[in-house]
Order: structure tokens, then sequence, then C-alpha cells
């Protein structure tokens, strides 16, 4: 085998941007680079080096230690020659060579920066009888590889393959072997046999322990890593046909809990690691995109090189208090010297077929009119007049059924285009990439287009400096509608929804009723609601390595957004047409957010005694960013055709305002790493960070880590065979989470003169001061995370089967959470309550996360590979802390309950209803059959004698429901490959979390569910109450409660690669055609969810929809 | 000279760190003394006192807790249901108990607020125009805790600012008693140092703080102390009663053609009305109100089903301008109210039940009378073919932006274009037959042995089922400042002159049982209530002048004015005895011992550590 040492540069910080405000530092910036050349060329490749009978591997090692310069060898060739003895002071390494090889009957050429060491044998009969070999190289897809190291074994003689995977090399004999190597695949050995044409195919590498992770300020390989880090490959996001790359991760990563809770277009899925430890900071954890903070919401999905998810606090400390809920790396797609890429990617399809209880209409209706008339009235309606209005008696007579839900939705479209071109050379590596989502939602009106372009530039520009500079800019446009589906749900199922001419009928029910159509607001021109977005980052780079082993680099990320909000609507609009309002509408707003984060961090690396291998990083950060708003919203326009953009023309201004606020964070930190023969590791940091939020602005965080790889212990050889990696992971650390609003520091007065509107009668307003919503908490502290970790990886049977575990426990102290405070104190405003932040709680995480990748079946035509994800949680809040030393049993308002999780559901708990024959129980309780049955909390009396339950429902027989976050959660991902046939199916399951699904709330409405199986004297069901209770109206709640546990498939993809032979024909490298169906089967355990998605936690808004895309990847 | 520079960046890296601040910089706020301890900044803080008071009147929120489980009104459907009917629809969750409590705490947070920093203010010639502004903080406070106390008994009677001394998790109760000293002290305040006139006519001047100080001392006899509070309420009454000028308020007094009190009524009068005395001011032009035009509300929640068969058969139709629209529909009079308290006449010269009730509904366009409806509806043959005239029309105001299109513009003369008439009396069945328009009255309404509305099984087979169709409160509505079907842009009184009269006559008869006095102002109220030559005929003698008979009084002078659930209160009629006997529905649940106060509601003790101390109020 042959082994690589190479010198792995960080690359990956980005740099991008040309724009004349910074070409003047540009200029600076080339100055400097210039004198840095010259520099260099002065300077010779002198070694020191004195060793005595040293391997020459270490040898070599010693060399590329002094020099930079990489040496490729035969491991093989190598071992069987003796020991290397030497002495040399500040010699050019070519003498030192020289004198060393000579007698080893070794040779060795220099090519770049990169030395190549060969047996002398096979060179010297490499110039006899040459014979030229070619042929093509391509991967397992069928797409060729381009830039592939084709060499003749055990000798200098190399060659790479061209851009369409070619390659032609002169062998000698005609009998030797040729090695091909790439990154990322296994190196593959081909004996000529005296042929003179090879086509290779290349497998990606199995074992990814020599694969580099990018982890805070550096990258490490995987088998060095002390941390919990899960990753994910840019082909896997690249899988789901979605607009944001995290909900890609869905089920992927063990430990990440990503629920997508809306379908309206554009929305960014909840994203939860390890639990909610903290209430208000959420559980969103950091995103670092290309090493500094990002928005993951402005790239595309296809710019994803890899994702790596940082869970454990050895991880996530260097990111001290931003760290709290993990770290998700990503890192971009960049240019490769040698290799001009090109790809183009594209899916369109629909998206539709969502998951909406279809409303009672016809007789289903009008029995339950009857029904409901009967139980109101307590009597049989004698004609339909009872219980029907003149105008619905006339509709139905004329058949005139609706299905409103029906009528408001509409199937949607989604798409994805895509285009980069990525290329370069040695020293300077390019890339841009462009790509268009277009997704359009299932009603009208809901739609979001969002452009992302990325570009970039890496210059090395000698051995000491390198820079570059990455854009990513992202721009958003917005169209959104309010979800109609309440109003269906509360509409009488008749009417014209449409005049004859077509245009949408405004009353439905005649032109005398008030009631207006729940899709008034799709009428061309009536209602408008436009966001668009602008952000652009800016992040240039520079890195210098003035010394061996020293590496300073500098990121500094300027970040400017920009957003315009605009609303209209007119008096045909669903909500001025009801309220009767001959009026227009109309809002415009704008927001402006600036700031930078530069970041400088040292790497120094040093080894002693060859087997202490040592690492010190020490950084500094800044980070500060601003954000202004203002918005104008009046009334009383003239003209439609205005929209928002002529404010000036409102006859009354509703309201105005603008807005500043401002947040900084300045940090310094380190990290050392120490490695004991790459079998020992121990990782330590430690962060300090002042965040300008907080009163007290400072505090430390410190972790530690240690791994050892049993695999390498001589006392594991003997397993050798089987196992190909055995490691031990342990981490202690603790984090911070600042993520409270700023502000909250001091309480102070406001001006609320435009809200309140006040002007007692007169004709000016009034002025309006009073206290700021925040009253201030001068306690204000950290919240911290201590966190451990423990961890197991292992690999075995080639690296067949990946296998980690962890399990987690985290304790996070002084836990924020901006509490609601009680109106005896008085409130912000009658419908407001004032604010503190708190330092409100404890809370405790623990969790075992599993992930299994396993390839099943490795044949030539046919692989089977499966990826599985496991993860079994638990949180818990431990005390509530109201500061003062007053604590709480429970905070019910804040839903704050110790020993429960935090989001937990408190409330009526449904056991049934009250059947017949049960009626003198039933009294007991208030209640009579037909209304719905409660779980009830015993009562003490003065006594202490309990009622045992036995009493009248009242709100102190709310209990703890249940929780929203689930027991466990499972990803499984099968993939098959067949020629150049591929299916992946994605199955997706989260079990154990209670939904309060306002879906399963519509009972007693106008026209409710027709799957709500409702109690009646004839139906004794205990599913839903008699309609018309008001008894059970009254804990209607309780009908929100479900298991919303469920089993999805996520995704089935099928997909075929042309052969590489017919593709070239084409002009093309690779082309890849494919179909998806995402999200297309739901299995939920509750039967009350059989028409329900319960991902989007039964929402009543914007349900989730099912989507089949095509699509096409392209390569050149 | 490469370590030379990365020493360099790194030292410059440090420095910059070390300079960068973390402080914040804030410029969208002003810190508590800068505002509060300048004059704009203060009276930005008293303005603040007036905001939440529009959550409450002009809003279906504060309806229930003070005109329902009275003897004048019961739910229409479910809203509201437990202020009602006293039954387990009363309990801590019900929400319109939270916004009460809310505006209530917020307003006297605001006020303390300005109490409590106003003594160190720049901007004032002396601390006598200062006392003239903070008067009105003090009265605010006043109005807001006696509120809470009538409502909730005693609860907590709140003095700091969240501003100075914070939040308390742990709230506790104060008595009845605390409430009302601190109230009067307030009130003694106000009256001595309001101004007699505010330029604005929603700012409180003395008129405002005499008139709930009157109401005060009148609700504070309940506690005990009876003649010396009765007193204090008459001689405060009789302060503006005797001083109308001065106090810049006076009765509209009765014409040939117009009672004073259709004038008080009247849309004409609402913007510059003599007789109130704390006024919630609406601005009809510029819409400067808190929710802007989202006004006057309250109509819609009396209206009848306008929408049923039964008033679309003749032509009405749900939304109306005029009236407002009756799709949110809440509550019914009763039959105690309708005909116990208005006198059930069509000839009465008491013109309150036709000022106070919308009774006569017109239709949209034009109806032409079928055979069907005749037979349906047990109408004579001659009705049949008869035309009810539409009534609208285009109606523009001085007061409003845009024109409408208002129903009763024409077609009025001789009810030509009347489609439902609801009047409180009886009318003979022969000539309800052959009026050519629907006809609703007590006799359809009311089961005739408990007095409730009638269920479905108690109408007659075959008949029509009317009890959705009766008269609704209109106090709150006038063509004038009818901006759209929902919303009425007129002011709303609060305290108004007339309660004053009767505080006098109850607190004279409480003083010293001063039947004759007490007559006296009675009778001034009564007569103002019939035009010009019928007032004789409303006078009442001395010995008539009782308390019971000022209950009934203040019901028909004042009901729908959001003081009636206090009024029975104070006067011991919130009995089962009395509900059975005038709101039989009302009297089912009711619980003397549990239903004299409110629940405590579940958000507050939702959010504090001693909510079992706390206690509900017995829910």
């Amino acid at each position: 085998m042959y082994t690589f040492h190479i010198e792995q540069q960080c690359r990956g910080r980005a740099l991008r941007l040309i724009k004349p405000v910074i070409i003047m530092k540009l200029t600076i910036l080339l100055i400097i680079i210039s004198l840095f050349q010259a520099a260099a060329s002065t300077r010779a490749q002198n070694v020191t080096v004195k060793v005595t009978n040293a391997p020459l591997g270490d040898f070599f090692e010693l060399l590329h230690k002094q020099t930079g310069y990489n040496f490729i060898y035969n491991s093989e060739t190598i071992e069987r020659a003796e020991g290397v003895t030497v002495s040399a002071k500040n010699k050019p390494m070519r003498m030192v060579l020289d004198e060393c090889l000579a007698s080893k009957s070794l040779q060795y050429v220099i090519e770049d920066q990169t030395v190549i060491i060969s047996a002398k044998a096979f060179a010297k009969k490499a110039s006899a009888l040459a014979v030229t070999v070619s042929g093509t190289v391509s991967d397992a897809k069928g797409g060729t590889l381009p830039g592939v190291s084709v060499k003749i074994k055990g000798t200098n003689s190399a060659t790479t393959t061209d851009i369409n995977g070619k390659f032609r090399i002169n062998a000698p004999v005609g009998n030797e072997v040729l090695i091909f190597s790439f990154i990322g695949f296994k190196t593959q050995e081909v004996a000529l046999n005296g042929r003179t044409s090879v086509n290779v195919t290349l497998h990606e590498e199995v074992s990814n322990l020599n694969e580099v992770v990018v982890i805070g300020y550096g990258a490490v390989k995987k088998r060095d890593l002390t941390g919990a880090v899960a990753s994910v490959k840019a082909a896997d996001i690249a899988l789901s046909p979605v607009s944001n790359p995290v909900e890609a991760l869905q089920g992927r990563v063990a430990g990440l809990d990503i629920q997508r809770e809306s379908g309206r277009t554009g929305t960014a899925p909840a994203v939860t690691l390890r639990g909610d430890r903290s209430i208000n900071g959420g559980g969103s954890p950091l995103y670092i995109i290309d090493g500094l903070v990002g928005d993951i919401n402005n790239l595309n999905p296809n710019d994803i090189e890899s994702i790596n998810v940082l869970k454990d606090a050895s991880a996530t400390a260097i990111y001290g208090v931003q760290g709290a809920n993990g770290v998700i790396i990503i890192t971009t797609k960049k240019a490769i010297a040698g290799k001009i890429q090109v790809d183009v990617n594209s899916y369109y399809g629909i998206n539709g077929f969502a998951t909406f209880p279809e409303p009672l209409t016809g007789d289903g209706w009008l029995n339950y009119m009857k029904d409901r008339y009967v139980a109101v009235q307590g009597a049989e309606p004698q004609k339909r007049e009872d219980y029907l209005t003149a105008a619905q008696i006339a509709l139905i007579d004329q058949g005139k059924w609706v299905n409103w839900v029906d009528e408001t939705m509409k199937t949607g479209v989604q798409q994805n285009h895509y285009g980069s071109i990525r290329g370069g050379t040695d020293k300077t590596q390019a890339y841009l990439s462009l790509g268009y989502i277009g997704e359009k939602g299932i009603y009208k009106n809901d739609e979001a287009k969002i452009l992302n372009a990325r570009a970039g530039v890496d210059m090395t520009f000698n051995k000491y400096l390198k820079a570059g500079i990455q854009t990513i800019i992202s721009a958003r446009n917005n169209d959104q509608t309010n979800s109609r589906i309440n109003q269906a749900y509360s509409f009488i199922p008749l009417g014209d929804v449409y005049n004859e001419d077509g245009t949408i009928n405004l009353r439905p029910l005649g032109a005398n009723t008030s009631n207006i159509s729940p899709i008034a607001n799709y009428q061309p021109g009536v209602w408008v609601d436009n966001d668009k977005s602008l952000s652009l980052n800016l992040n240039p780079y520079i890195e210098i390595t003035p010394i061996k082993n020293l590496s300073i680099r500098s990121n500094f990320g300027g970040r400017l957004g920009s957003t315009r909000g605009g609303q209209f609507q007119n008096e045909r609009s669903f909500n001025l047409a009801s309220e009767g309002r001959n009026t227009k509408i109309a809002t415009y707003e704008t927001g402006n957010s600036y700031g930078y984060m530069w970041e400088t961090f040292a790497t120094y690396n040093w080894t002693l005694k060859k087997d202490h291998s040592f690492s010190v990083m020490g950084l500094l950060s800044m980070n500060s960013s601003q954000n202004e708003s203002s918005f104008i919203t009046g009334e009383g326009f003239d003209y439609d055709d205005y929209l928002y953009y002529n404010m000036g023309a409102a006859r009354t201004t509703t309201s105005k305002g603008s807005t500043y606020t401002e947040r900084s964070l300045v940090s310094t930190g380190g990290r050392f790493n120490y490695s004991y023969k790459g079998k020992y590791l121990l990782t330590a940091t430690l962060r300090r960070d002042g965040a300008s939020q907080l009163v007290n602005h400072w505090d430390t965080f410190p972790s530690v880590a240690l791994a050892w790889r049993l695999s390498d212990e001589n006392f594991m050889k003997g397993a050798s065979s089987w196992l190909n990696n055995l490691k031990l992971r342990t981490s202690y650390g603790i984090v911070g989470n600042s993520d409270i609003p700023p502000y909250q520091g001091q309480t102070e007065v406001e001006a609320r003169t435009t809200g309140a509107n006040l002007a007692l009668g007169g004709t000016a307003i009034l002025p309006v001061y009073t206290l700021k919503r925040s009253l201030a908490n001068p306690a204000l502290k950290w919240e911290r995370s201590k966190q451990t970790n423990l961890g197991i990886d292992l690999s075995v049977f080639k690296n067949r089967i990946d296998f980690t575990a962890d399990y987690y426990y985290t304790n996070t102290e002084g836990v924020h959470y901006t509490r609601e405070m009680p109106f005896t104190s008085g409130g912000y405003d009658g419908k407001t309550a004032y604010t503190k932040a708190l330092n409100i709680a404890e809370t405790e995480n623990r969790g075992v996360e599993l992930t299994l990748a396993s390839q099943n079946i490795v044949k030539k035509n046919f692989r089977w590979n499966s990826a599985f994800t496991f993860t079994a949680a638990k949180e818990r809040l431990l005390n509530i802390d109201l500061g003062g030393g007053q604590a709480a049993s429970q905070l019910i308002s804040a839903n704050l309950f110790p020993g429960e999780s935090l989001s937990t559901i408190y409330g009526y708990k449904k056991i049934g209803i009250w059947q017949l024959g049960e009626e003198t129980e039933a009294a007991l309780y208030g209640a009579k059959p037909g209304d719905i049955k409660l779980a009830t909390v015993p009562k003490l009396d003065a006594n202490g004698n309990s009622d045992n339950g036995v009493h009248t429902y009242s709100a102190t027989d709310r209990m703890i429901v249940g929780h929203k976050n689930p027991d466990w959660t499972m990803g499984l991902q099968n993939s098959f490959f067949y020629k150049g046939l591929d299916l992946t199916v994605f199955v997706h399951a989260r079990y154990g979390q209670t939904l309060d699904a306002p879906i399963l709330g519509y009972w007693d409405r106008v026209a409710q569910p027709s799957f709500y199986n409702y109690w009646m004297p004839t139906n004794p069901t205990n599913d839903y109450p008699r309609p018309g209770s008001t008894f059970s109206n009254t804990y209607q709640a309780a009908l929100n409660y479900v298991d919303g546990s469920y089993v999805k498939i996520k995704n089935i993809t099928l997909g075929y690669t042309l052969p590489a032979s017919i593709a070239k024909k084409i002009a093309m490298s690779r082309l890849r055609v494919y179909g998806t169906a995402y999200n297309p089967l739901i299995f939920a355990k509750s039967k009350l969810l059989k028409e329900v998605d319960p991902e989007t936690g039964g929402t009543d808004s914007f349900p989730l929809f099912k989507q089949v895309v095509f699509g096409v990847n392209v390569s050149f | 000279m490469y370590k030379g520079i990365a020493m360099g960046a790194a030292v410059v890296a440090l420095t910059m760190a070390s300079c960068q601040k973390v402080d914040e910089y804030n410029p969208s706020t002003i810190s508590v003394e800068e505002a509060y301890n300048d004059k704009v900044g203060l009276e930005g803080a008293i303005n603040g006192c007036y905001t939440d008071l529009y959550l409450l009147h002009g809003k279906q929120d504060f309806i229930g807790p003070t005109e329902l489980g009275t003897d004048s009104w019961i739910n229409t459907g479910t809203n509201e249901m437990g202020f009602s009917l006293y039954d387990n629809n009363l309990n801590t969750s019900v929400g319109t108990l939270r916004v009460m409590w809310q505006a209530f705490y917020a307003l006297v947070g605001y006020c303390n607020t300005a109490i409590n920093s106003a003594t160190n203010v720049k901007g004032y010639a002396s601390q006598q125009e200062l006392n003239a502004k903070i008067a009105e903080a003090y009265f605010i406070r006043a109005y807001a805790n006696f509120n809470l106390v009538e409502q909730f008994g005693g609860v907590t009677l709140l003095k700091t600012s969240a501003a100075q001394a914070g939040i308390n998790n742990a709230p506790t109760r104060n008595s009845e008693l605390e409430f009302y000293d601190s109230i009067i002290s307030d009130l003694k305040f106000a009256c001595e140092n309001l101004p007699f006139e505010q330029t604005l006519r929603g700012r409180v001047a003395k008129k405002a703080a005499y008139g709930l100080l009157a109401k005060v001392y009148l609700q504070r006899t309940r506690l005990g102390e009876k003649e010396q509070y009765a007193k204090l309420a008459l001689e405060t009454a009789e302060e503006l009663i005797n001083n109308q000028a001065k106090y810049k308020t006076a009765l509209y007094q009765s014409d040939a053609a117009q009672s004073g009190f259709t004038k008080l009524w009247s849309g004409n009068n609402n913007k510059s009305n003599t007789e109130f005395l704390f006024t919630q001011a609406i601005e009809s032009m510029s819409f400067l109100n808190p929710e802007g035009v989202n006004r006057g509300r309250t109509r819609q929640y009396f209206l009848p089903d306008l929408r049923a068969v039964q008033a679309t058969d003749w032509g009405a139709r749900e939304t109306s301008v005029t009236y407002g629209r009756a799709n949110t529909r809440r509550f019914r009079p009763t039959r105690y109210l309708l005909t116990s308290i208005f006198e059930p006449s069509e000839t009465t010269p008491d013109t309150r039940f036709k000022e106070t009730f919308t009774y006569k509904f017109y239709a949209n366009a034009n109806k032409t009378i079928t055979q069907p409806m005749a037979t349906t509806y047990g109408k004579d043959a001659s009705v049949v073919g008869k035309v009810i005239l539409g009534t609208t029309a285009e109606y523009k105001s001085p007061y409003l932006p845009f024109a409408q299109q208002l129903e009763e513009e024409k077609n009025m003369a001789n009810d030509a274009g009347l489609a439902i008439f609801t009047p409180n009396w009886i009318v003979d069945p022969v000539a309800k037959s052959k009026m050519p328009y629907l006809v609703a009255d007590p006799g359809d309404w009311f089961n005739p042995t408990t007095g409730n509305y009638k269920t479905v099984a108690e109408i007659p087979a075959g008949g029509v089922n009317l009890t959705e169709i009766h008269p609704a409160l209109r106090k709150f509505s006038s063509k004038e400042f009818a901006y759209t079907n929902q919303y009425w842009l007129g002011d709303i009184p609060i305290i108004r002159l007339g309660d004053i009269y009767l505080i006098a006559a109850e607190a004279a008869l409480l003083y010293n049982n001063d039947q004759t006095k007490a007559s006296d102002y009675i009778n001034t109220i009564r007569k103002r209530a019939a035009v010009k030559g019928r007032e004789a005929e409303l006078v009442i003698t001395p010995a008539q002048a009782t308390i019971d008979f000022i209950v009934a009084e203040r019901a028909r002078e004042l009901t729908g004015e959001l003081w009636r659930w206090y009024d029975l209160k104070r006067t011991g009629k919130l009995t089962k005895a009395y509900l059975q006997a005038t709101n039989n529905a009302a009297s089912v649940a009711f619980d003397e011992n549990k239903h004299k106060v409110r629940p405590i509601p579940q958000s507050l003790l939702d959010a504090i550590v001693n909510a079992g101390e706390y206690g509900t109020n017995g829910y």
C-alpha cells in the first residue's frame, strides 16, 4: 500500500468579492504579497538533520516537516531499505537526499513540492522498451474522473488524467503495474499484462479515518478526533428537493432533531441538537460557513460540499457562548487544482397532495346541523328553516355544495436550477456558482424565489502566504398569503365560488350576506404581501506561514442585509370586505442590517521525540452587528395601482416608526492538542467571551477531551484482521448561551405615541411615554451548559461497517428565559405583560445516539449501502429560580414544571366521552352523556381528605398531558446501485411526542372535518363530543392533544446514470437523470392523524405537502 | 520579516479586541429619569394612563362583567355565558376576565409610574400646575381600583411602579376597605387639583372626579358606615348638581318635539355632550384612536338575528351601517327589562324605551309580501301584494370621510320601509295580522311562567320561532359616526350627569331617608324623559321614592351603560330571590356566597408562585 504524506492545508477558507470599495485594500494586499514572493524566491530548501540508523519513513517525515515538501513512496520499498545515518547542517535538501539514497538502490524525483521516491531497478529498465498505455478513469457512477494520479509502480513515472478522465503514460516493459490514486477514492493497482489500453473504475474510499473533518478553527483527521462530530456528504444533502439545506439533514445525524413545521414556502425548519436545554435561546445551533458565522439559508443545497455537526463540548466549547446548542459547520464546494469542473443540477416538480381533512358537505353536513340543533335546542327541528337560513336553503336546493378546503388549495411547483464552474492552477483556484430555487406552495400567492450566487478565489502566493476572498449573495422574493383553512372549516359548505365570468364571487352565499369568500384574496390585485431581501457576505482571508509549523490566519466577514416588506389590501380583500371597510391599506417596511466578524487565529504544531505531537491554537474574535428598520402604514388610497409604492398618497397614516438595535461580542480563546503515537489523544480548549446584551458581560468556557485508539494497541493486533478501528472518547466542557435580545439590562422609557394613536378627541396625536416592555435584570448573567460526552467509534470488516455511539449528559444552569410578569405589578399594556430576562432554571439533557453505516453488498454491478441513525433523548427541568432566592414549584404561565420536559404540554386530558348510562357519574363532574370526559386532579379539603378527583371540572384539573419532544427518532437510508441505476429510500421516524394539533380542534365549527366521529345517542364513540355542547366547549383544548408518533417514508429517489462512454459522446463527463418522491408516505400511530401530517404538529394553516420532482445532474 | 509581520498583526488584533466595546448603545429609548423629570415625558406618561381604557368601553370585554348576570340581559349563544348564567362557564379561564384584570392593573401601573415620578419635574411654573396634570393619573388610578375592588373584591392594591419597585412574584391581597381608602384619597386629590375644563373632551376635568367620587362614596356604603358615606355621596353629587355651570355640565331639557333623553343620545350631540362627565372620546375624522377605526363595535352584540329566514323573508338584511352587523350576536334583553323596567305601552310618555332600543328594522330593498309569507306568519290576506320599500340611500355626513349607503335614509315616512317591528308591548293579534311587516312582541318571546325566552319545544307546532327577533340596544349607535356596518365612531360616556341625580336620590334615602329630596332628583330625571307637556305623567310622589324604585329607575335611565352589576351589588339585589323574580335563567346556578366576586384570572394564578395562597375567589 502507498501512504500519502501530504501536508494538509486548510483549504476552504474562502474569500470573495470584487467591488470598488475594497479594490484599494486589495491593492495593498497585492503589494504585500509581491514582497513575500520576492523574498521566497531567494530562499533555498536547506535542511538540518542529524540521525543515526533512522527508519526511512521517519527520515522523510523529518524532511517534510522542515521543508514542507511532500514525500510519496511505496511503504514496502522503503521498509526493505536499511536505516539512514546522516549529519547535515543547513545543507540543501537535494544534497542530503543524494547522500542518503545513493546506497539504498532508491531514487527520487522532485516535482513541484513533492518528492517521489522509487526503487532504482525498475527505473533503469524504463528507457528500454517503452510502450504507450492509455485509457479512461471513471467513478462508480460512470462519470469520468479528471486529475487522477496514474503512476507506474516502483518508478517515478507518473501522470494525471485530463479533463475527460483520459490518461496516457509510457510503460517501459508493458508488464508493469499502474497505480491509480485520487483523494477520496480507493487507490487501485492494475497489472498491464501487455495491454496498451486500460479503463479503470475507482471506488470511493470506504475507510474514512483519514478523511479530514473540519472543526472549529481548524481541521483534523477523523482518526484524531476527540469530540462527537457527525458528517453528512454533499450527495445526501442534494438528495432532497428542498429549498433549505438543513431540511435535508433530517434523520441523517443522530441527536439532530429537524422538523419542518410549516408548508409555507421558504420556511426554515426547526432544528434542535441534543434537545432543548435553553428556553429562550431555543435549540438552534450555530452555523459556521467556511469558517465564519453565517446563514445557511443563503446557500443553495448544491453549494454544499459537506456538513459537520459538532455535538459535544469538546468540539463546541471553542465557540464559547455561541456553542451551547451545537455547531453546524458547512464547507462549500471549492475548486481543485488542475481540474475544471462544470456542474449543472436541475430539477422541476410539483408540490401538492397536501393532507388536510375534508370538511363536511352534503348530507353529512345537513345531518351534523340537525344533530347540533338537537343538542342546543333540546328538540328535533320541525323543518329546515329551523336550522338553515333562507340563503342556505336556496343553495342546497340548487345542489351548490362546496368543499372550501379544496377551493383554497392548488398544486404548487418546486424547482431548483444550479450551475457551477470550478477550476484553477496550483497557485490559483476560483469558482463561481449560481442557483435559482423557485417554490410555489399549495395556496395562491404563496411563492418563494431564491437566487444564490457564490464566487471565490484562493491564491497561494508562495510557501508563506495564501489569501483569498469569497462572496455569497442571496436574493429572495417571497409572496405570502394567509392560510384560509380555518375560514374554510368555519364557512358554510355552500355557495357560488365563482361568478359566471369566472372571477371569484366575493359573497358566495348571496349578495345580501356578509360572509366573504375564504378565497377573496385570490382575486387579482386585491391582496399583495411581498418580501424582498438581499444578503451580501464578503469574506476575505489571509493566511501566513512565517515559520515552519506556524500558521496565522485572519478571516474577515463583512455582512450586509437589506429587506423590504410590502403589504397591500383593498376593499375587496377578505378582511376589509368582511368589515365592510371601503378603503385600501398599505404598509411599507425596510430593514438594514450590517456588521462584521473578524477572527484571527494562529496554529503551531510540533513533535517531540517522534511520538509526542502537539498543537496549539490561539484566537481573537470580534463580532458586531447593527439593525435598523423603518415602517409606515397608511390607508385611504385612491388607486389600487400604487400598491405600497406610493405611501404619500395615503389619506391617513395609521402607524409609522423606525428602530435601531446593536449587539457585539468580543472573544479570546485557545486550544491545545496532544497525541501520543496517535493512540492517546488529548484536546483542551478555553474561550473567554464578552457579550454586550448581558449586564455581566464576561465569562470563560473551558473544555477537555480524551480519546484512546484501542485498535492501535499491540494487544489488539490479533483482531486486526477484522477490526479496523476502535476508539473510545470522553469529553467534558462548559458552553454558554447569550441568545437573548439586546437591552435587557436597562429599564427604560419608550415613546408609544404612534402605537397608542391617542388624541382624546382632538385632531393631533398625543405623546405617550411608558416603560418599555422588558424590565431590567441587573443580575443577568450567562447561561452555562456543562456537557459530558462518552463515545465509541468502531469500524470492522475492512471498514465495511462503521459504528458510532455516544452518550451525553448536559446540565445547564442559569437558563435564560424572558418571563412574562404577573399583572398585579402592572403591565406593558392591557394585552401585553412586562417581561424580564431571567436566569430562571436549571435543566438536564441526556441521550444516546447511534450511527451505523454499512456496505451490505459490494459487487461489481450491484451495491447496497445502508445508513442508520437512532437517537433516544430525555430533557428535564430541574428547578425554577425567580431570582432573589425565590423558587417556584411550577410556573404554569411559563410552561415550566420541574421534572418535566421544557416542551411540556399542560392542559386538560381527555379520556373519552361520557356515555348513556353514565348520567349519574357524569353529573358529579358537571357533565352529561355526550360531553367530553376528562382526567381530574384530586382535591384535598380542609381536613386533608381527598375527593379522589370527583368534582366539577375546573382549571385545577389541568395536568401534564405529554411533551412535544420525541422519546426517540430514527433515520434509515438504503441505497441500491445496479449498473447505472440508483435507488435510495429514506425512512424517518419520530416516536413518543405529543402534539397540540390545531387541526383536531375544529370540533363544533360550521363545517368540521368529516372524519370527526362525534358522539350522538346512537353513536357511542369516545372520539369527539356531541356537537353544540357548551360544556365540552370549555374543555375543547383537550381534543387537540394526540400521540404524534409517526414513521414516514421521506424520500424515494430513482436515478439513472448514462454510461460514461455514451455521456462522452454528448460531451459530458457525467449525466444522471432522476425522479424523487418527497414525503410520499406517512404512518401515524394515532387514528386521528390519518388525514394529517404529524410532522407539522397538526397545523391548521400550512400543511406539509408531497412532492414529485424530476431532475438531471450533468458534469462536463 | 514574517515573524515581524505576524507579531505586528497579533498586536494590532489584540489591541483592537481590547478596545472593542461590549457596552450597549440604545438610541430608541430614554432613561426613566430623563423622561419623567421632564414635562413632556411626564405628560406622555399621563397620556398613557388613558390608553387601556379603550380596551374596555366600546369593546365586548367589559359588557359581560357589568351588564350580564343582572336583571337586564341574557346571553344569546355561548359567549359570556358564565357571566350571564353563573354556571360552570364562569371560571378562572374566562377570557374577558383576563382582559379586564390586565387592563385595570396596567392602568394602575401606568398611573403609579406617573404619580411616583412626579416629584422633581422640570417645566412646570408651579406645584399647582403640576398637580393639575398629575391629578389625571390619580383619577384614572381610582377608576381602575374601583373596578378591581367591585369585580374581584380584596385583591392586590398596587401602589408601586415596575420602574422603581420591580415585580412581585408573590402578590398579597388587600382588604376592600384599603382599596376604598386609596380610591377616595386619590379622588379627593383629583377633585381638588383637576381643572374645571380641559381642551380635549377625553381628558378628565373636575366634573369627572366629582362624578366618580359620588359613585364611589355611594358604593362604599355596602361595606358599612352607611350614613357617613351616603352623606358624602350626597354632598359630592350635589356639588355637581348645584354648580353645573361651574363644572361645565348640564342636563338636556325636553321641548315639544324631543325629550331631553332623546337629545342626550342624539348623534348630533354626541361629540359635545353636556351630560358626559367622563368620556371615552373617539376621533371620527383622522381616526386618531387606539385601534383606529376599530371602535364602537358593541352595538352588534345586541342585535336580533337579521340573518334568519324570519328576518330575510321580510327584506331585512344582516349588515346595516345604521345598526350594525348581526353576525356576532351575544345578548338579548330580559322580559323584566323590556316589560317591567320599561313601561310596555305604545303610548307611554317615557321616551326611554324608544331611545334605548332599536325596535324597527328596515328593508334594504323593495320586498313584496307574498301569500306564502302571509300563511307562514299568520298575516291577513289584505297585506299580500304590499311592497315594503327599500330604505337604502347614500348618506353623506360632515363627520365621515366617506359617503355611506345607509338604511333608513328614505321611505321612513309612515314606516313605508319597515320590515321588522319589535315593540315591548303586546300588539293586538288582529291588528298584528294586518300590519304589512313582521311583528314580534313579548308574547312571541317569553315563556309566561318563567319569563325566560321560549325554548324551541315551547314554540307551538306550526308557529314561527321569533325568539331571536327582539329589540337591540342602540345607545352606542347613531347614523352619525356610523363608519361601517361594524364600526361606530361616536364618543362613549363612562359617567354622565343623569347618573349623579340618581346617586343623589339614593344617597338621600340612605343618609336620612329624605324621600322628598330623593323624589325631587328622581323626578328631574323622569321629567326630562318625556316631551314637553307630558312631564307630569311621569312624576312620582315622595312616598314612591324607595331604594327599589331607584334600582328600577337606574335601569330605565342607565341600562347598557356598564354599571348594572355594581348597582345590584350595592343595593343588595345580587340575590337568588331577586334574580329569580327578574331573570330566572340567571338565578338557577347563582350562589350568593360565591358569585358576588369574580374568579381570579387563571393567567395570574399561573404566573405567580403563591397561587394556592392567593386563591381563586372560590371558583
